[in-house]
């Protein structure tokens, strides 16, 4: 039985950012192999996979690209500069550790440290001149011998899941999700039960800086129902909390997607989810997400594609304690596996 | 032989905040204990390692409590408020991972509304609009947890960098001259000190010198060498006037926020430095105090200098050090301490 949590450690010690998913590709086309009946990577490096059958085309994907940073430059003394790639805010984005492609640790720091003009200046200006990657170099020669201008670098940071079932992790987005597939991929094997459906199960590039490898997966196997399975804004704790009931929350169980910021999701096609939830006693929710999926980028290609989110509910995306609930994913998958043991008509 | 390294990360796991310090100090007395003639603990819980000798009376404090946080209360919603234990910005607190004496890491966040209205980083001072957040569902599953009263940590560890060259770690203040304390107790393992040695692991320094003022009293030391950090200003994050790079040699210590060292006691550490040919910085450093001042108005006039450690980055979760400037220090310490100190 995989172990989703543990498969996302897994996952997260390969992370990359966007263009820089082959370590998990790597890791992932292995796992995946023997799971299914073909497998490819196409030119962008998304990794699909295929369980063949005769009924209708249906895309599930989730993506394997993480935000971070890339090098910009290395200044005299040798600290690093940095720019970054994806949804990362700039505020409050340090003190982590950075490890590099090539394996290179630093500390990111804001430039101002405790004391400084930092504190009068207005959060919304907070750049990427606001923080540096000290690798512990003293010369600028030292700090190149460690890292290249154009290297991806991503967090480095502690993972907990609580008695309550609570993850706390980077990159839960989207490797959470992959680490989702990768379990449904192995229910489906275990079962067998596929409803004859002509299922791709696809591992995405490039996800936050514009949905693009969902685009390519999309062109190529043109379905007639697409899911992204991806992490969506929870509405449950001070920072984020809207003054009404009926807001996504950590632990409720899966998100089926109202909208996203890029995305109106196909009503008749939740509505079909949610029959096979209730009929399962899986628990449900609705979401609506504040960033945008890869549903959003395959819903027009061929002659139009039903698609949704179905989503782990999430707080403080995109930070280095992203929190979601591990019995939401494995309710993601157990959704998934119900409502693709029917034929989808 | 003691590695600084693995000193370092024993420590920074064991280290609870000020007024917390029991387990870090029953670790400190265990690994002085072999290098001392004497190890007590006090009331307030300072930890007094004493190598006995004929001269002069030294108290040689370095302090190992750290910053943290207090849980005030425990929310309807289940997130925690809490209140900072010593100095810790909004730059870090937003920024930083948690961890509670129980295990449960935990995140800083801010108040939706705060957010909207904050313009400037200065404005998240108010603690008031921050949150504690342990992995949330609701009130009843946080308060098997935690409990008002309850203290966290930084939840980041010591790192080597540069190819272990230089360290960078929570709680280099103080705790890595408590390690420097220690590699100088070792250095005098076999030497029969010239001076009347105590060595004072002080409690509470980080919420105003409280511990050392304690020790002092009972000490009633004549002079005091005080290891603390000292700002390293060779990095984009420090614009202050004066301070040091790492790898330069530990800083002698000219002045602080609360002490003007005394000229016969800085002459007498540059000397222990020069005659065993060990590089030194000067530590003039403005900002903050040390336990050196709480020493100095504790009793009777205490004549103070001390071995700092240049540090990036002070207060915050990766503070940085050269491995070699610590056991530099630690030799300096050494070295000063048992050359006879005539007042």
């Amino acid at each position: 039985m995989t172990d989703i949590f543990e498969l996302h450690g897994r996952l997260v010690e390969t992370a990359g950012i966007s263009g820089i998913e082959q370590r998990t590709a790597k890791l992932i086309q292995e796992l995946a192999a023997p799971l299914v009946d073909e497998i490819w990577t196409d030119t962008p490096g998304n990794v699909i996979t295929h369980i063949r059958g005769e009924g209708k085309k249906i895309l599930i994907c989730a993506h394997m690209d993480v935000v971070g940073f890339v090098v910009r430059g290395v200044d005299e003394k040798g600290f690093v500069w940095l720019s970054r790639v994806g949804g990362v805010f700039h505020q409050f984005c340090w003190n982590r550790l950075l490890r590099f492609e090539n394996g290179a640790i630093g500390t990111l720091r804001p430039v101002m440290g405790e004391n400084r003009e930092f504190t009068t200046k207005k959060v919304s200006d907070i750049g990427e001149d606001d923080y540096f990657c000290d690798l512990g170099a003293s010369s600028r020669e030292e700090a190149l011998a460690m890292v290249s201008v154009g290297e991806g670098a991503v967090w480095v940071a502690d993972r907990q899941l609580t008695e309550d079932g609570v993850i706390i992790s980077p990159y839960f987005d989207d490797l959470g999700g992959c680490a989702v597939l990768l379990k449904l991929l192995e229910d489906l094997k275990e079962s067998g039960n596929t409803g004859g459906n002509d299922i791709y199960i696809v591992f995405t590039v490039r996800e936050e800086i514009g949905v693009i490898g969902a685009l390519v997966a999309g062109n190529q196997i043109v379905p007639d129902y697409g899911i992204a399975v991806d992490v969506t804004t929870a509405w449950d704790s001070p920072s984020n909390r809207p003054k009404y009931e009926g807001y996504t929350k950590i632990g409720g169980g899966p998100a089926l997607a109202v909208r996203d910021a890029l995305l109106i999701a196909d009503r008749r096609f939740n509505e079909l989810l949610a029959r096979a939830a209730d009929e399962n006693g899986i628990p449900y929710q609705r979401g609506f997400a504040k960033g945008g999926t890869d549903a959003s980028s395959f819903q027009g290609v061929g002659s139009g594609v039903a698609v949704t989110n179905v989503s782990i509910p999430q707080r403080y995306l995109h930070t280095a304690e992203e929190m979601s609930s591990l019995h939401d994913a494995e309710q993601v998958a157990a959704l998934l596996k119900a409502f693709l043991a029917k034929p989808l008509s | 032989m003691f590695d600084v390294y693995e000193l370092q990360t024993r420590l920074a796991n064991a280290a609870l905040p000020s007024g917390f310090e029991a387990p870090q100090a029953k670790l400190l007395a265990e690994l002085a204990e072999p290098f001392s003639d004497e190890v007590t603990i006090d009331t307030l819980g300072n930890v007094v390692a004493r190598r006995k000798g004929e001269g002069t009376k030294i108290a040689i404090p370095a302090h190992m409590d750290v910053l943290g946080l207090l849980v005030t209360e425990v929310g309807k919603d289940g997130f925690a408020r809490f209140d900072t234990i010593g100095g810790i910005s909004p730059l870090t607190l937003l920024a930083t991972p948690f961890v509670f004496e129980n295990g449960r890491r935990a995140a800083v966040r801010a108040e939706a509304a705060q957010i909207e209205k904050a313009k400037t980083i200065e404005d998240f001072n108010d603690k008031r609009d921050m949150y504690v957040d342990i992995g949330v569902i609701d009130k009843e599953t946080t308060e098997k947890y935690i409990r008002p009263g309850m203290v966290a940590k930084y939840g980041t560890h010591p790192t080597k960098l540069a190819g272990g060259r230089i360290l960078a770690t929570p709680y280099a203040d103080d705790l890595i001259c408590c390690v420097s304390l220690l590699l100088a107790l070792e250095n005098l393992k076999d030497v029969k000190p010239e001076n009347d040695l105590y060595f004072v692991f002080t409690v509470q320094e980080e919420v105003g010198t409280r511990g050392a003022r304690a020790a002092a009293w009972h000490i009633d030391p004549d002079v005091c060498f005080v290891a603390d950090v000292c700002d390293a200003i060779d990095s984009p994050s420090a614009e202050f006037p004066i301070g040091n790079g790492l790898g330069k040699g530990p800083a002698i210590k000219l002045r602080d926020g609360g002490a003007l060292s005394h000229r016969v006691i800085v002459d007498h550490i540059v000397d222990a430095a020069e005659e065993n040919a060990i590089p030194y910085q000067y530590d003039p450093m403005v900002y903050g105090g040390t336990d050196a001042r709480a020493m100095q108005h504790a009793r009777g006039t205490v004549l103070s200098s001390g071995v700092s450690i240049p540090t990036r980055d002070i207060h915050s979760p990766y503070e940085m050090v050269s491995v070699d400037d610590v056991v530099n220090a630690g030799r300096l310490i050494a070295a000063a301490a048992a050359k006879k100190l005539t007042l």
